[in-house]
């Protein structure tokens, strides 16, 4: 019997390391592969405190979480912009190099590890020693990181997390700002690694390099993958059948002690394997919980429903004051020139169109604009505020947003989330405020779930809202990606070829859409291939020749004039 | 300390770190190979490794089929390469066009698991226990022999092993370079759909070039064998070192870059033996990649406006 109370005290020490690994994998898609060597931070630190130091046991944890913690904190700080192969390798690199260097340190056991003399753990003076007494501990510990997870990931922050998995750069362009979600998830993450390593090193009274070594955290890996990535219950399942691998294979099969070790191996490689090629969404996949949904409708909450009114009104002051003024920006890439001394202006409420032949650089402006691309010179004024010099997040959160040409939808949430998170100032996406004022926080939800309605219904597509992105056909996820503009609430809206590509009834849609986006105020600058829809749609129109603006007007100005036309269709077609 | 370095100690290390380095190389280049050209980061590709070592055994032991050595380890290759294929077109294609735009990641998963089904596939078959060539050596009257000059001293095992590696990589650097092959392989490691576009069977591409990495792991499995031993988990090691030259020199690279980025490392790590001592030198060679990874990601100069803003 007490064979069997030892494995679950194993599954409950390594679903904390599942749970933290899967928030930063299956949640924000970042990759570890290095967990077991964050526990050993926790491990190392307990059994040394407490051993030569005769520090209490729950003291010696809390100063190991924090130190896991402040290590992913340089981790994310130091692995902010690669890739995910990039990824991969830092953490392969930090693990070998942390095991190394702590079997270095005599004082730390060297290669053999600290073994013998650590005391028995005590939680508050209550001594816990044999297996049995640490099923309470362990099940407290691994509940506490339950919900921590649980109230990260199901949340609207695990919404910004999600986004930050599917597409960074339109989770940025929504005005949400990816850095500090990156560096937080990992913080958290390497501290309930160090957390699991902690109880570990408690719970078998030794730290040793091989408890932290790369096939741990390969193990763990495989727990996240065949549980489901992005559930949390899928953890713990997973957890509990890496770990019931071993007695299953001594016992039930009867296998030599040796051989059921190899064996095991193969299983639980093969059932990584397996779950990769057969179903690689993990035995229980992603949940479909909806975000904001109202448990009971919480009261009072109507007056802030979405409206487009309050969106723009306020200072919507002189009409004839443009909105945003640009001057002077300069762009180059090496010795090719991207934009060149750009000058124009966008008037409140009315559509702008960028018209130029292919390669004339109006997506270049749209990220100049931004702030994805910095610009070498010049200045970006919206409502007299500078942007040039700002992030892409920050440009968003200032009131204006730009599409993507490529859609760029978040292809595994449903429409509703897509729209939903664009939903400006949501308290749940704070991490301080999903702690502190878990009310509000869930008020917002509500609100940016209702306003999410709103602007899928506003583009007709209501009856998708929890359909995946992936699942649209090409015009649909056009219009989603415009209720997902719109959804920020930016009064300036910058629309990437919102109408290119899709089929001619989507087309009259759109037009009318964008028409309709207008009229509620909203000004709009447009890049569109198709000269019909701008055309109808333009107030006025800037024509653009390799970078710079060559000529300003109205639609009808522009499209007269023979050598624009010739510039634009000689262009097009040569 | 640095008074107490000799010249003799010196050069030893480098030839060292040049024998090494030559095998480190070679696994950098066939890794290259599989993640800029097919986009696989393949982490069985140490199994794959082994595999080579440990069929060319199978084929030449006195006590298994007898044959001779150098039979053996061309059957060893070829087994090597034809496994290596099969990964590819059984598992890693079917799993990245499932997965899209997360293939990377998937396919990595993927070769983790393969990776750990191998080894101890490997230990099932074979064993555990080290195995060594020299009951096959000996049937071929194949004596290990130092090789001495400079003051310095090498076996002749070492030597053609080291000479291999840089062949081998010097044949696909050839390949590459100067065959139709090489240009249709280039041509997808830059803009696959483009090469689909003009006529280059693309999926015939990949797995050339799985064929291309695995006979190179084939070779290299079998003179680490002939060198020290045969074990099962033989190939993370040297992987791991592979992997980070191929990422310094850059995935895309020309394989004698990346072979150099592999020579470089190795002689880091021998040279790094002056002071520390041989265990912990593979630190070194880590230590180098996070430097390396840090400064890639970190933009020193932007960083504290970085901060900055997103404070506020």
């Amino acid at each position: 019997m007490t064979i069997w109370i030892n494995y679950l005290d194993q599954i409950l020490i390594f679903s904390i390391y599942a749970l933290s690994l899967n928030l930063l994998l299956g949640y924000a898609g970042q990759v570890s592969v290095a967990h077991a060597a964050f526990g050993a931070v926790g491990g190392y630190t307990v059994v040394h405190y407490t051993t030569t130091h005769e520090m209490s046991f729950l003291l010696a944890l809390f100063i190991g979480v924090v130190f896991a913690t402040v290590f992913g904190t340089l981790l994310a700080l130091a692995s902010m912009r690669l890739t995910v192969e990039f990824l991969v390798l830092m953490t392969l690199a930090l693990g070998q190099v942390l095991i190394g260097v702590i079997s270095t340190y005599s004082w730390l056991g060297a290669s053999f590890g600290i073994t013998t003399g650590v005391p028995a753990a005590s939680f508050f003076g209550w001594e816990v020693d044999t297996p049995r007494e640490w099923i309470v501990p362990l099940l407290i510990m691994a509940s506490i990181t339950y919900f921590i997870c649980q109230r990260i990931g199901e949340s609207a922050y695990g919404r910004v997390l999600k986004g930050i998995r599917e597409d960074e750069q339109a989770t940025q362009s929504l005005g949400k700002n990816v850095f500090r979600a990156k560096v937080i998830v990992f913080a958290v993450s390497t501290g309930l690694a160090g957390l699991a390593g902690g109880l570990y090193a408690g719970y078998f009274r030794l730290a040793k390099p091989q408890a932290f070594e790369f096939g741990i955290s390969i193990a763990i890996f495989t727990m996240v993958v065949v549980g489901g990535q992005g559930n949390l219950a899928g953890s713990v399942l997973g957890a509990a059948l890496v770990i019931l691998a071993e007695p299953f294979f001594e016992r039930a099969v009867s296998l030599s002690p040796e051989n059921a070790g190899i064996v095991r191996l193969v299983l639980y490689g093969s059932l990584l394997l397996i779950v990769i090629m057969v179903r690689p969404q993990g035995l229980l996949p992603e949940g479909k919980r909806i975000i904001g949904k109202p448990k009971p409708p919480p009261a009072g909450l109507r007056h802030v429903s979405a409206t487009a009114n309050d969106v723009v009104g306020g200072d919507a002051a002189d009409p004839s004051e443009p909105v945003l003024v640009v001057s002077g920006l300069s762009k180059s890439f090496g010795g090719i020139v991207a934009a060149e001394e750009l000058e124009f202006r966008l008037h409140p409420a009315e559509i702008t169109a960028l018209v130029g032949p292919n390669g004339a650089g109006k997506t270049t402006v749209f990220n100049l604009l931004t702030g994805f691309i910095a610009a070498d010179q010049g200045s970006v004024l919206l409502r007299g505020q500078e942007l040039v010099g700002n992030t892409p997040d920050a440009v968003a959160r200032s009131g204006m947003v730009r599409s993507f040409q490529d859609v760029r939808l978040f292809s595994r949430l449903t429409c509703l989330d897509n729209v939903a998170m664009a939903a400006p100032h949501q308290s749940g996406e704070r991490f301080d405020q999903i702690w502190t004022r878990p009310g509000p926080a869930a008020a917002d939800a509500v609100r940016a779930r209702e306003l999410g309605m709103h602007w899928l219904e506003f583009v007709g597509l209501a009856d998708q809202a929890l359909t995946p992105a992936a699942d649209l056909g090409y015009g649909e996820a056009k219009l989603v990606a415009l209720a997902r503009v719109m959804a920020t609430e930016a009064p300036v809206l910058l629309l990437d070829e919102p109408a290119s590509g899709i089929d001619t009834e989507w087309v009259e849609r759109m037009k009318e859409l964008i028409a309709r986006v207008r009229d509620e105020g909203r000004t709009v600058c447009l890049v569109e291939h198709n000269l019909h829809v701008v055309e109808a749609l333009a107030d006025r129109g800037y024509f653009m020749e390799l970078g710079r603006i060559t000529a300003e007007g109205t639609m009808q100005e522009l499209m007269s004039d023979p050598r624009l036309a010739a510039a634009y269709f000689g262009a097009e077609h040569g | 300390m640095i008074l107490a370095i000799t010249g003799q100690q010196v050069r030893q290390l480098t030839v060292n770190g040049l024998i090494n380095g030559a095998e480190f190389g070679l696994l950098a280049v066939g890794f290259a190979l599989m993640l800029g050209v097919v986009g696989r980061f393949n982490f069985a590709y140490a199994w794959i490794y082994a595999l080579g070592g440990y069929f060319a055994l199978f084929f030449a032991d006195p006590a298994r089929l007898g044959l001779n050595i150098w039979l053996g380890m061309l059957l060893g290759i070829m087994c090597a390469a034809v496994v290596g294929v099969a990964t590819e077109a059984a598992i890693f294609a079917p799993v990245a066009r499932r997965a899209g735009p997360s293939a990377l990641m998937t396919v990595f998963i993927a070769s983790l698991g393969l990776a750990i089904i191998g080894e101890n596939l490997i230990r099932l078959f074979w064993g555990s226990a080290p195995l060594n060539f020299f009951p096959a050596l000996q049937e071929v009257g194949f004596k290990v022999k130092p090789i001495r000059s400079w003051g310095t001293v090498i076996t002749n095992v070492k030597l053609f092993k080291a000479v291999s590696c840089a062949s081998a990589v010097l044949v696909v650097a050839g390949v590459l370079r100067f065959t139709g092959l090489g240009r249709e392989i280039k041509a997808t490691r830059s803009n696959p759909e483009l090469a689909g576009v003009l006529g280059i069977a693309t999926r015939r591409v990949h797995l050339i070039v799985f064929a291309i990495a695995s006979a190179m792991a084939g070779l290299a499995g079998f003179w680490v064998g002939v060198e020290f031993s045969l074990q099962p988990s033989m190939g993370f090691q040297a992987l791991f070192f592979g992997v980070v030259a191929a990422f310094l020199a850059g995935p895309a690279s020309s394989p004698i870059k990346i072979f150099l980025a592999g020579v470089a490392l190795a002689l880091i790590e021998q040279y790094a033996t002056l002071w520390i001592d041989s265990q912990r030198a593979q630190l070194v060679v880590f230590a180098v990649l996070l430097v390396y990874l840090v400064g890639r990601s970190f933009d020193l100069v932007a960083l504290p406006k970085r901060l900055l803003r997103s404070a506020t």
